[in-house]
């Protein structure tokens, strides 16, 4: 178990950039807009984003560590392809998921003070957007987690999947409390509304490169 | 307007030949004819700040100078296959690719000094260079030695007068920021430069292009979109740089970057009279209302000189930020451009000069 532990947090560690990366770029524009001036203040934000990651991360091991150490014995090679797609595609859905709502966040600020569908608007402009983002960013198909499920898949371990990517979780958590002094930027209406085109433009791409990965 | 006397210019002009003459006999090596035609460019850029200075208009003759490059540098390294030169030469590093791929190259660095692999320092360094252009004359570099500006520019040239007035909220102009945020991130996540190969307007090679067919529609389609909307059909209506202005990604790190320089663009509020002729001449969009009857320039201005040119009260000028003086501050900013711009187009257009007739 140890040695499980060691795996996680190792990966996590060397490859926690990457993972800030592929989160940082739905997470970062929320920061930039919604942020405050004060570190401690946008700790809640990122508590509450991280949140969302570790339990994407939990039912992530719990499901994938439960197929495996049931069946992947019993499977044929087509099928361990099939399961492996199968993950593959979930990723890619989470991440359609994720541009979604960063997509309808950034829209729902653009048009706030036009007076287009209010409640509607407000519903999204919530503080629970940062753990959403973190629950569907959290199974995004970056190299660092694709490594942890391919670890996952070989475990043949539930309890031993969920541990090593709470493991990988600590270990990319070290990169993400810096975010906390993004929000010195926002000191002005101008940098938000650069956060608010920088959220559109990467929930676009991010909705594209979604598709294309589902349509493959 | 501010003209200078023969003299002055002369020794200006004098200056800038000796100095990129000595330039040209080092980088031409044992090549008499490189050497002659290195020559014959360094006397062409010299004799064209000859005329800024004597004349006292910054943007005409920058003008010239910056389509030529550009038209040069479009015949060598993007239509060369047509033209069917003898022998192709080593393009410029792209500084267009080289912003949203920063967090890239850096990466590169880091995995560069860890493996004792210098060799891979040789892109860093070139990269280094454009920095190092950048502190010097700062945003200058999108007006004066960008040989892709040139391109826009000169379509802005075709109409005589605006057939669109292009008004866009500050917004807008602040879209290049994002845009660059946006790319450095995707960039640095995918290990791609994700601006090449989907957004670039200039690229002409097949290299990017992706192997599956729906993808390379969406790449098409951005690519032509891109290049007709916002080089072509854009600038010629508006008489804008609109593809500088709204898209570029160096541009925006550029701005940001080029706040060091010591050389800035200022209004003189007490000779101001806010007739707003510097904003609508002003290519970039870089001129802001302050207030009703106050302009201010913006971090975007590219220092070209149109501004200065069309003031009727001489009320903008190019300031040394430490000083705030006005004596030579403009002249020097003038003359390190005109080097800068000597040195990079130098290392190409003397070459495709001799390729045109025949020589090389």
């Amino acid at each position: 178990m140890i040695r499980i532990i060691f795996e996680g947090l190792m990966l996590g560690l060397s490859s926690g950039i990457y993972c800030v990366g592929s989160c940082l770029i739905f997470f970062m524009p929320y920061l930039l807009v919604e942020g405050k001036l004060k570190a401690y203040e946008n700790l809640k934000k990122i508590l509450s984003f991280m949140l969302g990651r570790l339990i994407a991360y939990i039912a992530f091991a719990l499901i994938i560590g439960f197929i495996g150490s049931s069946y992947r014995s019993i499977f044929t090679p087509l099928e361990n392809s099939f399961l492996t797609g199968f993950t593959a595609r979930l990723s890619y859905i989470c991440l359609i998921v994720a541009s979604l709502l960063m997509l309808i966040y950034a829209l729902s600020h653009s048009f706030r003070d036009s007076g287009f569908c209010p409640s509607f608007i407000n519903r999204f402009s919530l503080t629970r957007i940062p753990f959403f983002l973190g629950l569907f960013t959290g199974l995004n198909p970056c190299p660092p987690f694709l490594v942890g499920v391919a670890r996952l898949w070989t475990l043949n371990n539930i309890v031993g999947g969920v541990v090593l990517f709470i493991a990988f979780f600590l270990g990319t958590s070290v990169y993400m409390f810096p975010l906390a002094f993004f929000s010195y930027l926002n000191k002005n209406a101008r940098i938000k509304q650069i956060g608010l085109m920088v959220a559109l433009l990467s929930s676009l791409w991010f909705l594209f490169v979604g598709i294309i990965g589902l349509m493959h | 307007m501010l003209k200078k006397p023969l003299c002055i210019s002369a020794v200006l002009f004098i200056s800038l030949f000796i100095f990129l003459s000595i330039l040209s006999f080092i980088s031409a090596g044992h090549d008499r004819a490189l050497f002659y035609a290195k020559l014959a460019w360094s006397l062409l850029v010299s004799y064209l700040g000859f005329c800024i200075y004597r004349n006292g208009s910054i943007s005409k003759y920058r003008s010239i100078l910056f389509i030529l490059i550009a038209f040069f540098f479009f015949l060598e390294f993007k239509f060369f296959r047509f033209i069917s030169f003898t022998k192709t030469t080593i393009p410029p590093y792209c500084h267009i690719a080289q912003a949203p791929t920063l967090l890239n190259f850096l990466y590169s660095q880091f995995l560069a000094i860890t493996s004792g692999e210098w060799r891979v320092w040789g892109v860093l360094t070139l990269g280094f260079l454009w920095l190092l252009i950048i502190f010097t004359i700062g945003q200058g570099i999108c007006s004066w030695v960008c040989f892709y500006g040139g391109i826009d520019e000169a379509c802005s040239k075709i109409a005589k007068n605006p057939l669109i007035k292009l008004k866009i909220p500050r917004l807008w102009r602040d879209f290049p920021i994002a845009f660059l945020i946006f790319l450095l991130s995707v960039s640095f996540l995918q290990g791609l430069p994700v601006f090449c190969s989907w957004f670039c307007p200039f690229k002409m090679t097949e290299a990017f292009w992706d192997s599956d067919a729906v993808i390379r529609i969406v790449q098409a389609a951005l690519f032509w979109s891109v290049l007709a909307g916002f080089v072509i059909i854009l600038p010629i209506l508006t008489k804008k740089r609109t593809f500088c202005s709204f898209i570029c990604p160096f541009g925006a790190l550029v701005s940001i970057c080029g706040k060091v320089s010591p050389y800035k663009v200022t209004i003189n509020k007490e000779k101001c009279i806010p007739c707003g002729k510097c904003q609508d001449a002003c290519p970039v969009f870089a001129i802001e209302n302050k207030s009703s009857d106050e302009y201010k320039i913006s971090l975007f201005c590219n220092r070209c000189g149109k501004c200065i040119d069309v003031c009727p009260v001489d009320a903008i000028n190019i300031l040394s930020k430490q000083t705030g003086q006005q004596i030579d501050t403009r002249d020097i900013f003038i003359f390190l451009s005109l080097l800068v711009t000597g040195v990079i187009s130098g290392s190409f257009v003397p070459r495709v000069f001799l390729q045109l007739i025949g020589l090389k």
